[in-house]
């Protein structure tokens, strides 16, 4: 088996004077899809800014084997600076990742996969909240990370925008990138995931998604399901 | 880190620049400063050089505190805040970078403020003005390296943008003072060596002190204020 590229060692988390987690383990591997689920409110997405180091644990190390390079996020913030044009914008956050090499060719390559090529040069500030998060997805796309966390990305998507979404999903996944997911509706994000993470009452279980039928999945609920099947 | 933080400036220039409405709004405060207190002149009368350079570093310090403001700003909007935070390299980057672009405007606005100055407070330019020239670039950097720490801390809520004349004025004073010191030595008529050009060197020692104190405060400081820690 893979060495663990993400180990999270007696964590525990407090949130003003809430405690989110308390002393949680667990490792994840290369290839992984990882749905996050739990409650609103339970921890999703602070676990994910734990990991991309935008908040510390209050207990516990965090281990991760990918550089800052090789991390990306992806969360439904999408980072646009409105007074760039989408390729200025594509252009400096893809430089600002590291990769300094980036061409011209390729960023209009990536625009015109996420269907925004005849929006290149238009200020990115009149974009729509699918255009805008196209253009997110497509800033993912060109930073190319080994780890990619995922909050909540799909929200507010039109169909269109999600199947392009869920098309980059599987292309990270035959890069064999681990993924971290939290999302917004488990059910129709499940049958991309192999792992479900859920969150509550301050602890985290990490368990197999085939272990869960999608059909009995709703929002929030699928280790819920999982965990009173093997009770 | 150094590239990551020209690529900042870059960007922060462009959108500035081609945006001009914010830049626009210090540099008239600046002029008008001057051009205002010019009024205040007999027709023919001539201010004191002192006076007339503090008149060119209250103007100079204004637009500065409106620049950092502009440019914290520009990552307000979609939490680009955030994205800055997660690049791979150490969020001093982001100081180095507000710091080029802070002082790269801020330059654009004493080549128009220093025009002001001589015509509208009717100076003349005197021959120790290399040494003005050079006071006027240390302190820019002082000023500058302030400027971009204590940016990240004041913008953000309401209310907080006014924390940034409140804090930064004072720690300025001494860097202002050799600053005004300077810069009047360069329009008065100094030759040879006098007791003059002696505090000059006196005075280029204190804002090079000032600089080297706000940089090392800045490179330790700016990861707390910037993560909000």
């Amino acid at each position: 088996m893979d060495n663990p590229v993400i180990t999270f060692s007696n964590i525990s988390k407090m949130y003003d004077l809430r405690l989110l987690y308390k002393n949680v383990s667990f490792c994840l591997y290369p290839k992984q899809t990882v749905l996050i689920t739990g409650k609103n409110g339970s921890g999703k997405s602070t676990l994910l800014k734990m990991l991309a180091g935008l908040t510390p644990p209050t207990e516990g190390t965090i281990t991760c084997t990918a550089s800052g390079e090789e991390l990306g996020y992806l969360g439904h913030q999408t980072f646009i600076y409105p007074h760039l044009s989408a390729f200025e914008n594509l252009r400096f956050w893809t430089k600002a990742a590291g990769n300094f090499s980036v061409g011209e060719t390729e960023i209009h390559a990536v625009l015109k996969k996420v269907f925004l090529d005849k929006f290149a040069h238009d200020g990115a500030g009149i974009f729509s909240r699918g255009m805008a998060q196209r253009l997110n997805i497509a800033r993912i796309i060109l930073q190319n990370p080994k780890i990619l966390l995922l909050d909540e990305p799909a929200t507010g998507l039109d169909k269109e925008s999600k199947e392009l979404f869920y098309g980059v999903i599987r292309e990270f996944q035959a890069k064999n990138a681990c993924i971290l997911w939290v999302s917004h509706s488990p059910a129709e994000d499940l049958p991309y995931a192999d792992h479900i993470l859920h969150i509550e009452k301050q602890r985290i279980t990490l368990m197999p998604s085939e272990t869960v039928q999608t059909d009995a999945v709703s929002e929030n609920t699928a280790a819920n399901t999982w965990e009173e099947r093997h009770d | 880190m150094i590239k990551t933080a020209l690529l900042l400036a870059r960007k922060d220039l462009t959108i500035i620049l081609g945006r001009s409405a914010g830049l626009c709004q210090a540099l008239l405060l600046g002029l008008l400063l001057i051009f205002l207190f010019s009024l205040s002149l007999q027709a023919g009368e001539r201010l004191s050089p002192h006076a007339a350079s503090t008149m060119f570093w209250l103007a100079s310090v204004f637009c500065q505190v409106l620049i950092f403001q502009m440019l914290y700003a520009l990552e307000e909007q979609n939490s680009a805040k955030t994205g800055l935070q997660l690049l791979p390299c150490p969020v001093q980057a982001v100081w180095l970078g507000k710091f080029f672009a802070g002082l790269a405007l801020l330059c654009v606005a004493q080549i128009l403020f220093i025009p002001a100055v001589f015509v509208f407070l009717s100076q003349n330019l005197g021959p120790a003005y290399p040494y003005a020239l050079l006071g006027i670039i240390i302190t820019d950097l002082g000023i500058c390296t302030c400027g971009s720490l204590l940016g990240a801390l004041c913008v953000g809520q309401s209310g907080r943008e006014s924390l940034l004349s409140i804090i930064l004025f004072p720690l300025l004073i001494p860097l202002l003072l050799s600053a005004i010191s300077l810069t009047s030595a360069g329009l008065l008529d100094i030759s040879g060596y006098t007791a003059e050009t002696a505090q000059i060197f006196q005075w280029l020692g204190i804002a090079l002190a000032f600089d080297m104190l706000f940089c090392s405060a800045s490179l330790i400081l700016f990861p707390y204020l910037y993560h909000g820690e």
